[in-house]
């Protein structure tokens, strides 16, 4: 056999392997979730005392923040940073709605970048795990700093607009960083769905707030890869840009193009074959973690999660 | 075509389908409305029973489907219920063949599986013998089996809890101990604080810190600050710390004070935070922590309070 087409062949081989380890992966997160939360729903409380702070930037719809209080965890609070200048309205029905007070901010030390106006709380016990920040817009890393800097509890889940959080995802998050053997864990990536990302509040000071290379700062020994769903957007393949679409399709069409003049027909084939086991593995996770639909989207997202290897190391938001 | 691309053809497109048919049978919806109906219809019969709301009829379950069903109901209701009667339950376990039935299946199956049928077991009133059977699910190599595993035997066997938890070769996560807490709580299982607290064995005395926690035991505290006073193993002290912080009880003491000197400063700060938004006065973060923790402390402790006066220059 030729060599270059048994080049081709093993590589092939690789990346059905991988789809299949990463889609077993995520049904086995995603079983012991269902068994350890569905189940034992209610009885988590201050596992190990891990607290976590979903910090959100440019979150500004009342449904949103609503689905982002809507956590069972107790030790759990939602810091949303808002220009009170820019979104005059929003912040002021925000303030109306959870009756929202003023209360005092001083600057803070352990995050110079944190630049806050005024800081809200509500007054209503309903809601007081909602924290209100009106700081001035300039990129989302110095909002999460902003709200890093009031944040009370050890671990920061950076969420943006339009991200939602999936069912369970604060306590599956709480059970792993409770464990012993996960004491010393400063940042947890998921790699299911669009990811998401918790960091160690401490981290973040020493490293003077977020930023794009934060990811590579961190020790990847302090790292810790899970295959749950922690976040999504209720996005489809029609809000990817469509220079990554034109993108996509070139390189597909590329690919089957080559492999055609390279090796014939049998190799485009196996091409084919392969492309439709990652849609198949893409298709099978989403359903797993409750995706209804057909979602070309999802299948977009479990083929970057794949290919994550390959990436840069970076937090882009 | 030769045969190795022929190969990896037919392989991958065996893998593909595989994956579509088990997304596209995954639901399936008809069999679980199904189920879910006929485990309503068990609530309701089993609350009608317990609740002698209507005159009780005989619950009656036959074959593999009904009996997972009824058994699932009893988890249902036992696990949302406190103080049940017990020998209705055991009544209907006995009729059915319940005990039996999950024994076997608990037998044939592994991983997953396992651990949610040990987990029914944990609310079915089995007999003492049936834990026997249980055993050897304790040390198995999956932790959610061995959680589960030794929640049914401290459910089916409540008065030799204590030995059971002190034989474990393993260490009880938080998770486990807020399990056995829930069973604490369903008034399963009686244990009390004290001996867990005096004991050596380091699963005990966390459990023992847990239960002092959960059911906000304030005469607890002597013990508490026995053990953050004379504790080696620094998690274990940690948590009767945080412990006595959720508390309320009284912190500024010179012994815990030197404890925390001993801790590392990333502790000592995760714990200020802590202890500040418990709501302790910035005289007791004085007393505990440095002047540089402190300032930290005063800042958290501001952001909750309201500005009530204005300052002249600006009226």
């Amino acid at each position: 056999m030729n060599v270059s087409l048994t080049i081709f062949l093993l590589t092939l081989s690789a990346i059905s392997l991988a789809a299949a380890r990463h889609t077993l992966r995520i049904m086995q997160s995603i079983r012991t979730r269902k068994e350890l939360c569905d189940e034992g729903t209610g009885c988590y409380e201050s596992l190990g005392f891990v607290g976590c702070s979903v910090i959100c930037s440019a979150v500004d719809n009342l449904y949103h923040i609503e689905q982002l209080l809507n956590v069972e965890y107790d030790r759990y609070e939602v810091i949303i940073v808002l220009d009170a200048q820019l979104h005059t309205e929003k912040f002021a029905h925000i303030i109306a709605h959870y009756r929202m007070i003023k209360v005092n901010c001083s600057p803070s030390d352990e995050l110079p970048t944190a630049r806050i106006r005024n800081l809200y709380r509500s007054s209503s016990r309903n809601f007081r795990r909602l924290v209100l920040i009106d700081c001035e817009q300039r990129s989302a890393y110095d909002d999460f700093d902003a709200a890093a800097s009031v944040a009370s509890y050890k671990f920061l889940l950076p969420i943006r607009s339009h991200t939602l959080l999936h069912r369970h995802a604060i306590e599956s998050a709480a059970i792993i960083l409770s464990e012993s053997n996960y004491k010393n864990i400063e940042l947890l990536i998921s790699h299911v769905g669009e990811g998401g990302y918790i960091f160690r509040r401490q981290t973040i000071i020493e490293h003077g707030g977020f930023s794009s290379h934060l990811i590579r700062e961190i020790n990847k020994k302090a790292t810790l890869d899970i295959y749950l769903p922690i976040s999504y957007t209720p996005h489809t393949f029609q809000h990817i840009k469509p220079t990554l679409k034109v993108a996509i399709f070139c390189t597909i069409v590329t690919l089957f193009l080559t492999t055609w003049i390279t090796w014939g027909v049998a190799a485009v084939a196996a091409l084919g074959t392969t492309l439709i086991l990652i849609c198949a593995a893409g298709f099978f996770s989403a359903r797993l973690y409750g995706e209804r639909s057909w979602s070309s989207y999802n299948i977009f997202w479990f083929f970057r999660q794949m290919c994550s290897f390959f990436r840069p190391r970076k937090f882009i938001v | 075509m030769n045969i190795f691309t022929l190969l990896y053809i037919i392989i991958t497109s065996a893998a593909a389908l595989l994956f579509c048919i088990m997304a596209f049978t995954m639901p399936h919806k008809s069999k679980l409305e199904k189920n879910s109906k006929l485990k309503a219809r068990y609530i309701k019969q089993l609350v009608n029973m317990l609740g002698e709301i209507t005159p009780s009829e005989q619950i009656t379950a036959r074959g593999v489907r009904q009996r997972m069903a009824l058994a699932e109901a009893i988890y249902i209701v036992v696990s949302h219920t406190y103080g049940i009667d017990t020998d209705k339950l055991k009544q209907i376990t006995q009729i059915n063949r319940l005990e039996r039935f999950l024994s076997r299946a608990i037998t044939f199956s592994r991983g997953i599986r396992r651990s949610h049928l040990l987990l029914l077991m944990s609310c079915l009133p089995a007999s003492e013998e049936a834990s026997d059977k249980l055993l050897h699910n304790i040390n198995s190599r999956n932790s959610l089996v061995r959680t589960n595993a030794l929640l049914a035997t401290l459910a089916l066997k409540p008065s030799h809890a204590i030995k059971t938890i002190a034989s474990l070769d393993f260490e009880l996560q938080h998770t486990d101990i807020a399990r056995i807490i829930a069973l604490l709580r369903r008034g399963l299982l009686p244990i009390a604080y004290e001996p867990l607290l005096e004991s050596h064995n380091r699963n005990l005395r966390m459990l023992g810190i847990a239960i002092v926690r959960a059911f906000g035991i304030n005469i607890a505290e002597k013990q508490l600050c026995h053990i953050i006073y004379t504790e080696s193993d620094n998690e274990i002290a940690t948590e009767a710390l945080y412990t006595l912080a959720t508390l309320g009880r009284t912190l500024s003491r010179t012994r815990i004070r030197e404890r925390l000197a001993t801790m590392p400063p990333s502790q000592r700060k995760d714990l200020c935070r802590h202890i500040t938004t418990e709501g302790y006065s910035l005289q007791t973060m004085r007393s505990l922590f440095s002047i540089e923790e402190s300032c930290h402390a005063e800042k958290l402790i501001n952001s909750h309070k309201r500005k009530l006066t204005k300052i002249a220059a600006t009226i």
